[in-house]
């Protein structure tokens, strides 16, 4: 009886003039890299759009859950298929920006801009039907208050890390916190002074983390430890202490103009920022990570963090230890040449590695507006630097095959440089103090997979750099990426 | 009297495009004839007046009307129709207009079309282009790109012809009067321009075929001759780039092909696959023994490397899937076109491939197609881009006929050993190295300096050797190639080698040799007419060198990477090894005369400028090309996101001054003809112009968004269930709920303050303020709503909440619930008492009147008395009739359940509440209707 009017209405755009630095350049490694990690295209159906903000995979292992920043949550089946071909059936619409979501004990637990909301299927008819606000104390009031939220911890509580009003401010309550919600409905504080995430989750040692952009107070993008009563970063969220009275008085003002590592001296709750990605090196916006557990599915990297970008439309790889009782790590280039930007990220039961996003609202190299990939392991491992940890006397580099043990006991073939960001209320930051330590000695490990290094002139605080073009495997192949980057809040005592 | 609207599931996004048929053809009256009704200076006069020059240059251009094809056509080509630009007094704007209108009421000089009465009786019409004692060759009138001959003979008379060459009703494609005023402008226009000077574009290099000897080189490179002989005759620098074309990997085709076939084309290659690059091996023995031999190779080569074929039969959706790509991808660029049955069609130059149901099953075509090069390294046979399903249907199409049984392979030891040893000894792995990993020593191998020019390989009788089955003319230009041998290629040979290998040829024109021949020009297909050539069938290469930049030509070359989605032929992989080569060669090859750029102290200024020349209010770029991918709305050209990392700024700059010098297809008109600004009334000259544009356009994908690209419109469409969104609707905050019922009724709850905020009727909402860019915006309503008053509906009568735009302390969410019909009830709590609250549209009455009913129900732990429910405000409510109060004109609101309403002064205007009382245990129910305009 009522039919279907197709309305068009023809929007045109303002034109506006942005002036912006330019994208970042191609690592320029796609296609040697597609030899390792293929791309696979998981297709959407022509007219739907779906700009994912968050994947879960269902209990059935079958069924890949997408939501979006439109508001729908999607059941796609056959998004696992060697040759996917999937069919998408719709759960639930009408959400706002949903950036997190979990199915745990028969309900979907999202975070949308306004809440956190648990989501259930009443009658089993495969659409949602009740909508349970588990916390919403967070103001919001502007669009760009963006709230990401974590699947939920040990404990089933989602972590939520609340963007700053328009990304500069604090005009509603919490903006720049992290809470969590509890299963019952709780909200609890954790800590202040985010700026702007776009990704939470926990690292390889179930810690919670999230991903900070680069802008104010952040020199560059990086990977940062939610601890509980800790101080992000950016000041401008500590008006809402008043509302946690639990959290004790708001800590005292960082300077502008400064140094982290010098102000987290004089600020005691400031956490250093765990792993710094260089900007535009290693991604303009991170954004959503995953730890690889598929126990080698996905190749020589298990239990790494895999992180996406959303400007680059690449996903890196990134490692952290505690050291000295703060959190640092390593990152390192792993996959470029997605077709959009990227959002979230999600392992599939076969263990590949889901991405997906949409380039809409800031640049985006990719040029499609939204899309999903898949990344497959061949099966052949490249050769990569595994993992960068740091030693009493300098650092430990371990790699995916053996080195040729002549060039890598080489202490001219590790190019290393240093260097930090200003620390300031400013918008992001060059980077500044560089140094270049001396690599003293290279020791090749008997099964030829790890070399030690001596380094003389390391800074705590700094940014280390590796480049190791001249490095070569057993086999004679140079690295898939030269480069990694080591974030030395501290040097193991 | 009430009725409930039926549900059902279902969400219509509309994502429609502005698409205008033409509407005009429809009516009774065509365009062309409301036109010629009218005064034709007068529609002169208009044109000049309203008319839009820039869109009349892209009409002038564009696919379907392509007036540039006749009358400005590119350089060396016969024109067809006058030149529209000289200058002749006679021409006068009415003339021109009539003339557009009613192309034969007045046919200009020399452009007089005649017509020829065959012996046959038959009449062509046509334009005479060239004509003799023997023959008078025709344009036809039927077809511009048509020549025909006709001879003398065949001639029963010649006489002028009354229709001009060019077509009536032209006008008829244009979708409006509008359309004809551009067009009409920029003709009148380009007159007064005057003539294009010639520009000099590209450097062309003379059309140069490939010498005698180059083509004997290219054959022997095919051949693979340098498997056996040393490359020592050969000139140095075709050593380093030309690949020969190297055998199939052999153990891939021992795993997956058809035993029975293998051993058929060991025993005789040129019988069971005629133009087999294969030479045949055991052509000095006898029949039986060919048989046996062959049969020993193949138990050998299954038995090592486990050969799995099984016969497959396709699904008839596959086959009818994969016939449609094979004749569109690109297949029939260097294959026959086949009928349904999958049969090969004849067509001249064609590779043959036979029936390929008896050598491949699908599995291992699929594997094959999917990626070619891991089985032919050498990439004659690149890869397609296909998916796996596309390869899959491709496949289905090619084997529909397998209906033999499986081959029975009847594993006999003694074979495998036998075949082993032959494999040896007739040495195939000097062409098929992977199947011993070990190639020819090179010291077997043998000079072909000393070759003997008619015996062994190059002779016509059987023998010790492998006889590739040359003919006469091949054998002419090995043996040709080997007498006179070339010190060095030049850069175009060696470029025209490679081009001939891999049969780029067959699709791309350079320098006067190849492009798609007339035979295989059906195969082309576009998405998008408008486009015409230019959106079919693939660039030129000529000039390419000095067009792209090298690592975007790399990427097109070894990546396969494409920038015209419209083009249904795909730009296949041909492996880096191959043909990595070509860029420094393009690059070295091709040169451009240089321009001197203008220079400019303010990039940011002229970036603006080149954003609104982009626009459409300059000379709109947008009105072909797609922004970011986002669809013009006339055609899908090169996306303006891609051009500077595409293109040297040179060849840009040249490029736009004269597109048809460089493109010949193109349907991109020049704004700048002879070096003049048609858009004299914007910033700058010509070269400032194309400057600015360029300076816009290296912005890449963050270049700004010009005026009138046109964004996807979107409209949330209300079937036969409700619809949601939680955004920012106007007037409340961010917590905003909207429901669209079925029936145009449609409300938007705000969840911040626990309110209704918005009623309105009919469509339901555009969600493009929250959907596009940063999602900054509204959701809008698609009609005016009626807006309620901010602050919490349900409050403590004693003390109020003093409302503001923020959140009320004591008023909390808790979510919704779907009734089976997807309806919303909202609950929510104030201090102790908790509240659902259920919206259903209902019919009322005669006319169809949808309402909506509102059933709150109140609950609470322990009593709970001074509530006041708030139900809206206005200056003065009036009673209306049947206990209705109208709150302004555009609401009525009434109570079905008995509390009794107040309406009490507040702050200068009336407001409507309910006193209510809850008590312990008890539900309250308030149940309200609502009617707005």
């Amino acid at each position: 009886m009522i039919t279907t009017v197709c309305q068009s209405i023809l929007w045109i755009s303002v034109a506006y003039m942005p002036q912006q630095q330019p994208l970042g350049e191609y690592w320029g490694t796609a296609e040697s890299e597609s030899e390792y990690y293929k791309m696979v295209e998981v297709p959407i159906p022509e007219g739907m759009a779906v700009e994912a903000g968050s994947f879960e995979v269902m209990p059935d292992k079958k069924r890949l859950a997408v939501a979006t920043r439109r508001g729908d949550i999607f059941m796609v089946r056959g998004a696992f298929d060697q040759y996917p071909q999937p069919l998408y059936e719709k759960f639930a619409s009408g959400l706002d920006e949903v950036f997190g979501m979990a199915y745990r004990d028969g309900a979907m637990t999202v975070t949308q801009q306004a809440e956190v909301t648990r989501i259930t299927d009443l009658d089993q008819d495969g659409l949602a039907d009740q909508f349970e606000t588990l916390g919403d104390v967070w103001g919001f009031r502007h669009y760009h208050e963006f709230a990401f939220g974590s699947k939920p911890d040990a404990e089933g509580n989602v972590w939520v890390a609340l963007c700053l009003s328009e990304s500069y401010h604090s005009k509603a309550p919490f903006r720049g916190w992290c809470l969590k919600v509890t299963p019952d409905g709780k909200t609890i504080p954790v800590c202040s002074g985010i700026r702007s995430p776009c990704g939470i989750g926990p690292n390889e040692y179930g810690v919670m983390f999230y991903a900070e952009s680069q802008g104010p107070w952040n020199g560059s993008c990086s990977l940062k430890v939610l601890e509980p009563g800790g101080f992000m970063g950016h000041p401008i969220s500590f008006n809402s202490y008043e509302l946690a009275p639990e959290m004790g008085p708001a800590p005292i003002e960082p300077n502008s103009n400064s140094r982290l590592e010098i102000e987290r001296k004089r600020v005691k709750e400031l956490v250093p920022y765990a792993v710094v990605f260089p900007y535009k090196r290693m991604g303009r916006s991170i954004s959503g990570f995953v730890v690889d557990q598929t126990g080698g599915k996905f190749g020589p990297f298990e239990n790494q963090i895999f992180i996406g970008d959303f400007s680059l439309g690449v996903v890196m790889r990134a490692t952290t230890e505690k050291i000295n009782g703060v959190w640092q790590g390593a990152c390192y280039p792993f996959r470029e040449g997605f077709d959009t930007g990227l959002l979230a990220l999600q392992f599939t039961p076969q263990g590949d590695l889901i991405a997906g996003g949409t380039n809409r609202g800031w640049p985006v190299r990719g040029p499609r507006a939204y899309a999903i990939q898949r990344l497959d392991w061949t099966g052949k491992v490249p050769f990569e630097i595994k993992t960068v940890t740091a030693r009493a006397d300098g650092f430990r580099l371990t790699f995916t095959k053996p080195v040729d043990p002549q060039v890598a006991a080489r202490v001219d073939v590790y190019q290393m440089a240093t260097f930090t960001h200003i620390y300031q209320q400013g918008y992001g930051s060059p980077e500044v103090d560089q140094t270049t330590p001396m690599v003293k000695s290279a020791t090749v490990s008997k099964d030829r997979m790890q070399v030690d290094l001596v380094v003389e002139g390391r800074v705590s605080g700094h940014v280390h750099e590796f480049h190791l073009p001249q490095i070569r495997s057993a086999e004679d192949e140079p690295l898939l990426h030269a480069d990694a980057y080591y974030t030395l809040n501290e040097i193991p005592r | 009297m009430v009725k409930c609207m039926k549900p059902n599931v279902s969400l219509f996004i509309v994502l429609l495009m502005m698409t205008c048929s033409s509407i005009n053809r429809l009516s009774a009256q065509s365009l062309t004839e409301t036109l010629t009704a009218e005064d034709s200076a007068k529609l002169a006069a208009s044109a000049l007046e309203k008319g839009d020059v820039i869109r009349g240059a892209i009409l002038f251009h564009q696919g379907n009307i392509n007036c540039a094809k006749c009358h400005r056509p590119q350089s060396g080509q016969d024109r067809l129709g006058p030149d529209l630009t000289r200058r002749d007094p006679t021409l006068t704007d009415a003339f021109m207009v009539e003339s557009i209108l009613q192309p034969s009421k007045t046919i200009s000089k020399g452009f007089e079309t005649v017509k020829v009465v065959t012996v046959g009786g038959q009449f062509i019409d046509g334009l005479v282009v060239e004509e003799d004692a023997d023959k008078v060759v025709l344009r036809s009138n039927e077809d511009a790109d048509k020549l025909v001959t006709i001879l003398r003979e065949e001639i029963e008379g010649v006489r002028p012809s009354v229709k001009s060459s060019m077509p009536d009703g032209l006008v008829d494609e244009l979708k409006n009067r509008q359309q004809f005023l551009d067009l009409v402008r920029y003709v009148l226009e380009s007159r007064q321009r005057g003539p294009e000077g010639v520009a000099v574009p590209a450097k062309r290099v003379a059309p140069k075929k490939l010498s005698s000897e180059m083509q004997g080189w290219v054959l022997m490179s095919e051949r693979n001759c340098s498997a056996c002989h040393q490359r020592d005759a050969r000139p140095e620098n075709l050593i380093a780039n030309q690949v020969p074309n190297q055998a199939p990997n052999l153990s891939w085709s021992s795993r997956w092909l058809n035993p029975d076939y293998l051993t058929s084309f060991i025993a005789d290659p040129h019988a069971t696959k005629s133009g087999t690059r294969m030479p045949h091996l055991l052509g000095e023995l006898p029949e039986s023994m060919r048989r046996r031999s062959a049969e020993a190779l193949v138990q050998y080569l299954t038995a090592e490397f486990e050969n799995q074929y099984a016969m497959q039969v396709p699904e008839a959706d596959a086959i009818a899937r994969g016939a449609e790509l094979f004749h569109s991808v690109g297949c029939v660029a260097c294959h026959a076109p086949r009928n349904p049955s999958a049969e090969e069609l004849p067509l001249n130059d064609s590779t043959r491939l036979g029936d390929l149901s008896v050598k491949y099953n699908i599995d291992g075509l699929v594997e094959f197609l999917e990626n070619p090069l891991a089985v032919r390294p050498s990439g004659r046979m690149p890869d397609m881009q296909l998916t796996h399903w596309e390869a899959t249907d491709l496949a289905s199409f090619l084997l529909q006929k397998a209906t033999k049984p499986a081959s029975t392979l009847v594993k006999k030891s003694a074979m495998v050993v036998k075949g082993k040893e032959l494999f040896e000894e007739l040495k195939c792995h000097a062409c098929h190295a992977d199947v011993t990993q070990r190639p020819l020593f090179r010291a077997d191998q043998i000079s072909l300096k000393l070759a003997e020019m008619d015996s062994g390989c190059l002779s016509d009788s059987a023998g010790a050797w492998p006889d590739f089955g040359f003919d006469l003319k091949q054998i002419e230009l090995v043996q040709h190639a080997l007498r006179e041998p070339l010190a060095a290629a030049s850069k175009d040979e060696q470029i025209t080698a490679t081009l001939h290998s891999f049969n780029c040829l067959a699709c791309h024109e350079r320098n006067g040799i190849g492009g798609v021949s007339a035979e295989r020009d059906p195969y082309f297909g576009t998405t998008n007419m408008n486009l015409g050539e230019q959106g079919r069938i693939p660039p030129t290469l000529s000039g390419v060198g000095a067009k792209l930049k090298a690592e975007w030509m790399r990427d097109v070359l070894v990546n396969g990477r494409a920038i015209r989605p419209y083009m249904k032929t795909r730009m296949p992989q041909f492996g880096e090894e191959n043909v990595g080569h070509l860029v420094d060669s393009f690059r070295d090859a091709d040169t451009l005369s240089e321009t001197s750029f203008p220079k400019f102290d303010d990039q940011k200024a002229m970036r603006k400028m080149g954003l609104e020349l982009a626009g459409n209010q300059g000379l709109n770029c947008v009105a072909c090309h797609t922004y970011k991918y986002k669809l013009s709305d006339t055609m899908p050209a090169v996306d303006l996101t891609e051009m500077a990392e595409r293109l040297e700024k040179n060849w840009f700059h040249q490029y736009m001054m004269s597109p048809q010098q460089f493109s010949p297809n193109t349907v991109m008109p020049s704004f700048w003809p002879d070096g003049v600004a048609i858009r004299k009334d914007l910033t700058g000259n010509a070269s400032t112009q194309i400057e600015a544009i360029w300076q816009y356009l290296i912005d890449g994908r963050q270049a700004g968004t010009p005026r009138g690209v046109v964004h996807e419109p979107l409209e949330i469409v209300v079937s036969n269930t409700p619809q949601m969104l939680r955004r920012k609707y106007p007037g409340i905050g961010k917590r905003g709920i909207g429901v669209g019922y079925p029936g145009g009724v449609n409300l938007a709850f705000d969840a911040e303050q626990m309110r209704l905020g918005l009623l309105w009727k009919g469509k339901f909402a555009d969600p493009a303020g929250v959907w596009m860019g940063q999602g900054s915006g509204n959701v809008r309503p698609m009609s005016r709503p009626v807006t309620l008053p901010i602050g919490p509906e349900l409050d403590d009568a004693d003390q109020p909440w003093l409302v503001d735009e923020g959140r009320p302390p004591q008023h909390q969410f808790k979510g919704y619930r779907l009734d089976e019909d997807r309806r919303p009830t909202l609950q929510y709590r104030f201090d102790n008492v908790a509240v659902s609250d259920f919206f259903l549209p209902v019919v009322q009455g005669e006319d169809g009147e949808v309402l909506l009913r509102r059933e709150l129900t109140f609950t609470a732990a322990e009593d709970r008395d001074r509530l006041l429910f708030r139900i809206g405000q206005a200056e003065k409510i009036d009673d209306a009739k049947e206990g209705w109060f109208a709150l302004g004109p555009d609401l009525k609101v009434r109570l079905v359940t008995p509390q009794k309403p107040e309406r009490v002064d507040w702050q200068g205007v009336q407001r409507l509440q309910v006193p209510l009382i809850v008590w312990a245990g008890q539900q309250e129910k308030l149940i309200l209707e609502y009617q707005c305009k």
